[in-house]
């Protein structure tokens, strides 16, 4: 109709002589326009425009247009290696899934991974590989880096790699094998995220420098001092997975959690009890913690009086005991960088005889190698000039090392840099490797001893880059593709001791059609126990005189950095403290009054030479002398995401060009002890004028009255219940108290449901708040990011969302996190006031929204109790146009104008029904797994049908602690909730949660 | 008067945008719709006189949401062989005798344009330095966006192809025979099997085997 009209006006143009009737009658302008728009709309009666349908010259076998398949793959997102199921269509990954052959994950995937898909189609990924900034080809590469190489060889010069932790068998071959062939060529890596004090205490107490695998599902008592195994800590999605398998209250053990730290994270939220302990008082309650395993075990003391000087003596004691009661089925794990803390860890789980049971060494974890030691001598090797050429791949050290201790990579006599080019190494290097997505690349892993996963590509490269094998393999002549150095390596050296005497082409598409193997030799033999004990435990880390400790951490979604050019992943909030699109400085309640500053105001951060500048987030929780701040922010190049928000007249960018989003607090971090450490600067904190609005999604969409508004006091509308496991177990029937539920119908003959009735149960007890769930809805539906301004607007899409309530008093806060979608509500009040029925049920209890009816009055979204619906205030076009790729197309994208919300993935529904129907079998309970329920690491979330009995999901609903929130509207909601069971004793009441 | 010229031009035009499209409709209606074809393909002789399997070509409708046109490999299991009309090849035949010769191959011109796009000469080898152009048809059956059809249960249904897509068999040209509107669509789901609401199901029947009538079966 548009460009129609436009030829009308055009011809207009052309009948208007110049000089004549330059300022018609209004009558006259009726007129014109009156035939104007009469002849563009009986025009407007023609089809459409004409569209090509072009198929493929040659078809690909297997591959049918509209119709998706699934390889096994496994994701790169962090060192853990997931396994993973990459849905393509039509020669493209659209969506990736956990791989349920994974045994350590058990299907769920992280929402890093779940975001991966988007990083593939990015279009500022480097192209070329480039030598001084002019591009060349591989072969050009080869052929002079490989020169370079031979001559430093060849005069006995020096070639380091720096990598971060691998645990690919093929490349980690490959590597040696470079490092074999002549010359001083070593190999160091580290991890931005260091855990090498686990490592390295090993390496004393054991014998072997190794990080031990950790089984949260055989630990009935777990004690985490500052190791957020849940949220970014190793391998979150495989702790998680085994750590929900024991918070069952109906099914199995329930374990019982103690966490201690100074921040609130999600491990801290999940606690049964959770004590605040400040980072200088970690050895003194670990010693104490010993000291009374010592007593208790009957072993040798060689412990004595630390636990008088810990804050958490109660804590601590109580912890012992139980730890007593359990032992070798407790865990005592740390996320303490040092080398001494961890040796306390050790004889802590010596000591309970957890080796072997809940952790162990003869079949450790690789997920993490990095050396800091290894990383301290090459900086002072390279920064005496001593390195020949420095190789430096998959890290980005020119960002995430501390300034002090920085290795000067500009010192090293040539500099290659092999990473996707977005980062901030990249412009440094004198050689720029591209390195090939995951998705794109051939690769191996072993995450953990004798448990191998595989990687092969889901698309053909979009750009020319390469693995660290293929580049390696290159520099030394090799030029065998990377699918048959892949290939090879599993022929030559694992095919025979993994399968002996089966044929190799059998047990290679096996383990290609997988994408997991166990090995079948399951040593048992655990190392034996040292003795090492640090009887001394290192005294620096006294109490900051004045001022402030900080605690840097990683963030969810970003972890060290490395996916702050993903939109899905800046715009996910952060599940403890709701912020969108930026870091700040937590502080603690009281330590913000001191200070004088509110929610927003900049303070400024210094230690020594170093300073930064943040907004202040106040947080309930937080250990009042300790200032928290994320890493991750403040990466080169993420103001491409100027364009994200929609352009109109009041509109904000989300980040000026030239600017970063969020300031990068890695420069704080320090070596201590020859660790890199994140929580031993003392900073001070000054206020700053001026105010910053921090883009917060738990002010809005919560379902709390705020208190300013309740009408008595402060409103509590039972969201979450909560109930100790005591009191379930004894008297489950008093577990929740819920309100009266009305009996009414509204339309009592209407939608009798006789077939399918789908709900969802939510078990609260093992929700974690990861947010993998609003990541995988977000890739499965099409869910535009709609940039910082929105957000503050109140205006983000995602249609899951998971909010936050916190409960307890100050010392010992925990937090409950609640999915929230749309409840497909049997009486639902967005159906009855849509004046245009696009909001109308189904006879399977849905409440389908029909895009192409809906005309935006938005009276749905106004009276949804749940505050489910999102409208499209504007088109939300991804700012990156190549990512639209990776769009659904299964899914309509919806513009603007148009209301949206949670369809309980009705087209997975229909994808289902329509299999079964081709295949001429039932539907069986299982059979549609909906997008947030497959991503799920813990399981908590389970799709099914409510009119079949023997379902999960019915099953789950009879359960007497499942509730519907807000029942007493009787809006009869399709979804159930599963009260929160924490192993507490003497708690009778429920708790209350503010949000 | 220079406005009443004007008027009168604007008009005339809007007429001719309107005979020029044929017949008048309502919008989104294109029964009747016939595009001219790169290749001016005979359903009614691959369907019709041939009785070919729709879904040997059009394989996709089985398994997937989409019945797909099929890829010119797909043409080449039989026009490998088979270059022309078998009058024209007996004709080259009868006047190869009659002059003494060796029988010419015979390649039809529209079967020309599929070897051009396939880049293959008369022996059927790819011809070097010629790039394969792939066949742009034009689009017959077009739902809007918001629309998701699945080909899988009808056909599972065994409902015949010629019940949405006409006769076929008797069409020269591909053309679209019926509206393809909601309207249409629901006329059929409604009439042929109840949707399970208000119905008890009878044992071993399958909700499976019910037309649903639900928004969200096509918009999704």
């Amino acid at each position: 109709m548009q460009d129609i009209n436009g030829r009308a006006e055009d011809a207009s143009k052309d009948v208007l002589l110049p000089g004549e009737a330059a300022n018609p009658s209004r009558r006259a302008f009726l007129q014109m326009a009156g035939y104007g728009i009469g002849s563009a709309l009986l025009s407007g009666c023609s089809r459409g425009p004409v569209q090509q349908v072009v198929p493929y010259l040659t078809a690909p076998t297997g591959v049918v247009p509209g119709r998706a398949y699934w390889l096994a793959t496994s994701c790169h997102g962090c060192a853990a290696g997931c396994g993973v199921l990459a849905k393509c269509r039509d020669g493209r990954p659209v969506k990736l899934e956990g791989n349920n052959l994974d045994l350590l994950t058990r299907g769920g995937l992280c929402a890093v991974g779940q975001a991966e898909v988007l990083s593939l189609y990015d279009s500022l990924r480097a192209t070329v590989p480039t030598h001084d900034g002019v591009e060349r080809s591989w072969k050009e590469i080869d052929e002079d880096l490989g020169k370079l190489v031979a001559d430093i060889r060849g005069r006995g010069g020096r070639i380091r790699l720096l990598t971060g932790s691998i645990h690919s068998p093929s490349t980690l071959a490959m590597i040696e094998k470079f490092s074999a062939a002549g010359g001083d060529v070593d190999h160091v890596s580290y991890d931005a995220l260091s855990v090498s004090a686990i490592l390295d205490s090993h390496q004393r107490s054991h014998g072997l420098r190794a990080l031990p695998r950790y089984r949260f599902d055989q630990a009935e008592v777990i004690a985490s001092f500052d190791a957020d195994f849940l949220g970014t800590w190793i391998s979150p999605v495989s702790f998680a997975a085994e750590y929900a398998a024991g918070r069952r209250p109906e099914t199995g053990h329930m374990s019982r959690h103690h966490q201690f730290e100074a921040r609130l994270s999600l491990t801290g939220s999940a606690a049964d009890r959770r004590t605040e302990l400040a980072p200088w008082e970690v050895n003194g309650a670990l010693a104490g913690l010993c000291e009374l395993l010592e007593k208790g075990v009957g072993a040798t003391p060689r412990m004595s009086g630390r636990l008088e000087t810990s804050g958490a003596k109660a804590a601590i004691e109580e912890l012992a005991d139980e730890l007593l009661h359990a032992r070798g089925r407790s865990l005592v794990v740390c996320g303490v960088n040092e080398v001494e803390t961890q040796l306390l860890v050790n004889y802590a789980n010596e000591l309970l005889g957890n080796y072997g049971t809940t952790l162990s060494l003869a079949r450790p974890s690789l997920q993490r190698s990095g050396d800091d030691g290894a990383l301290l001598r090459l900086a002072e090797e390279v920064n005496s000039g001593t390195v020949d050429l420095l190789i430096v791949s998959g890290v980005n050290p020119a960002y995430d090392l501390p300034g002090g201790a920085s290795l000067v990579l500009s010192k090293a006599k040539a500099l290659a840099v092999h990473s996707s080019g977005l980062d901030e190494t990249w412009a440094l290097g004198a050689y720029g490797l591209p390195a090939s997505h995951p998705l794109e690349s051939w690769d191996d892993g072993e995450p953990v001893r004798g448990r191998y996963t595989m990687t092969q590509p889901a698309v053909p490269s979009l750009r020319q880059g390469r693995t660290l094998r293929r580049v390696l393999a290159g520099l030394m002549g090799d030029e065998r593709e990377d699918a048959d150095l892949l290939r090879d390596h599993w022929l030559n050296a694992l095919h025979g001791e993994l399968a002996p005497g089966t044929g190799f082409e059998s047990f290679y598409d096996r383990l290609l059609h997988d994408g997991y193997l166990e090995s079948p030799d399951q040593a048992t033999a655990e190392p034996r126990f040292l003795g090492d004990v640090p009887v001394a435990v290192a005294e620096t880390e006294a109490q900051p005189p004045e001022g402030l400790r900080l605690v840097l951490y990683p963030k969810i979604g970003l972890h060290d950095g490395r996916h702050a050019h993903n939109p899905w992943l800046q715009e996910m909030p952060d599940p403890v403290t709701r912020v969108t699109w930026d870091n700040y400085a937590s502080l603690s309640v009281s330590r913000a009054e001191q200070l004088g500053v509110t929610l927003g105001d900049p303070v400024r951060i210094t230690a020594g030479e170093l300073s930064i500048e943040l907004p202040v987030l106040i947080q309930r929780g937080q250990h009042d002398d300790v200032v928290a701040v994320a890493l991750g922010y403040g990466r080169i190049g993420t103001d491409r995401f100027s364009d994200v928000a929609p352009e109109w007249w009041e509109g904000k960018p989300t980040i000026e060009k030239g600017q970063t989003i969020g300031v990068n607090a890695a420069p704080l971090l320090a070596f201590l002890g020859g660790n890199l450490r994140s929580d031993v600067t003392d900073v001070q904190v000054e206020k700053l004028g001026g105010h910053v609005e921090l883009a917060l999604t738990q002010d809005h969409h919560t379902l709390e009255i705020p208190e300013h508004l309740a009408p008595r006091g402060h409103e509590v509308r039972g969201a979450v219940h909560t109930a100790s496991l005591e009191t379930y177990r004894g008297h489950p029937a008093d577990a929740i108290h819920l309100p009266h539920i009305p009996e009414a119908e509204l339309w009592p003959d209407d939608h009798e449901k006789k077939g399918y009735h789908w709900g969802i149960a939510v078990d609260l007890s093992v929700c974690n708040g990861c947010s993998a769930c609003t990541i995988s809805c977000q890739a499965e539906n099409n869910v535009p990011v709609v940039g910082r301004d929105e957000v503050l607007r109140h205006r983000e899409m995602h249609w899951l969302r998971v909010d936050r309530y916190l409960a307890g008093e100050d010392g010992e806060v925990t937090a409950a996190y609640q999915p929230m979608f749309c409840q497909q509500c049997d009486h639902a009040p967005c159906e009855s006031v849509c004046p245009v029925l696009a909001t109308v049920h189904s006879d399977e209890g849905l409440n389908q929204q029909v895009y192409n009816r809906c005309v935006g009055t938005r009276y749905c979204a106004n009276t949804c109790p749940y505050k489910a619906r999102r409208f499209n205030w504007f088109d939300y076009p991804r700012e990156d146009r190549l990512q639209n790729h990776s769009l659904n197309p299964d899914v309509t994208i919806r513009s603007r104008g148009v209301m949206e919300k949670c369809t309980f993935c009705a087209q997975r529904i229909q994808e289902a029904k329509s299999e079964a129907v081709r295949r001429g079998v039932e539907l069986a309970d299982g059979d549609i797994q909906v997008a947030c329920q497959q991503s799920c690491p813990t399981r908590a979330i389970v799709f099914g049908d409510m009119n079949d009995p023997e379902s999960e999901v019915s099953k789950l609903m009879d359960r007497q602690r499942a509730y519907g929130v807000m029942a007493e509207l009787n809006v009869k909601p399709s979804v159930r909730y599963l009260a929160r069971i924490r192993n507490v004793k003497n708690t009778t009441s429920q708790e209350e949660h503010h949000g | 008067m220079n406005v009443k010229i004007f008027a009168a031009s604007s008009f005339l035009l809007g007429m001719v945008i309107v005979v020029s499209s044929a017949d008048m409709r309502l919008p989104g209606n294109n029964v009747g719709y016939e595009p001219v074809q790169p290749i001016a393909f005979s359903h009614r002789v691959h369907a019709g006189t041939l009785a070919l399997d729709c879904m040997y070509c059009h394989y996709g409708a089985r398994s997937s949401r989409c019945a797909g046109v099929p890829s010119a490999s797909i043409c080449m299991n039989c026009h490998t062989l088979v270059t022309s009309s078998r009058d024209a090849k007996l004709l080259e035949k009868d006047l190869a005798e009659a002059e003494g010769r060796e029988p010419r191959p015979i390649v039809s011109e529209e079967l020309q344009k599929l070897y051009d796009a396939l880049a293959l000469d008369a022996e059927m080898t790819p011809i070097s330095g010629k790039e394969p152009t792939p066949i742009e048809w034009v689009r017959v059956h077009n739902l809007p966006d918001f629309v998701y059809f699945d080909h899988r249960p009808h056909v599972a249904r065994n409902i015949a192809c010629q019940t949405c897509h006409g006769p076929v068999q008797s069409m020269e040209r591909m053309r679209q025979d019926t509206p393809l509107s909601m309207g249409w669509c629901i006329e059929c789901h409604r009439a042929n099997v109840p949707s399970p609401s208000g119905k008890v199901l009878e044992p071993g029947e399958r909700l499976e085997d019910h037309v649903s009538t639900n928004c969200v079966t096509c918009h999704l």
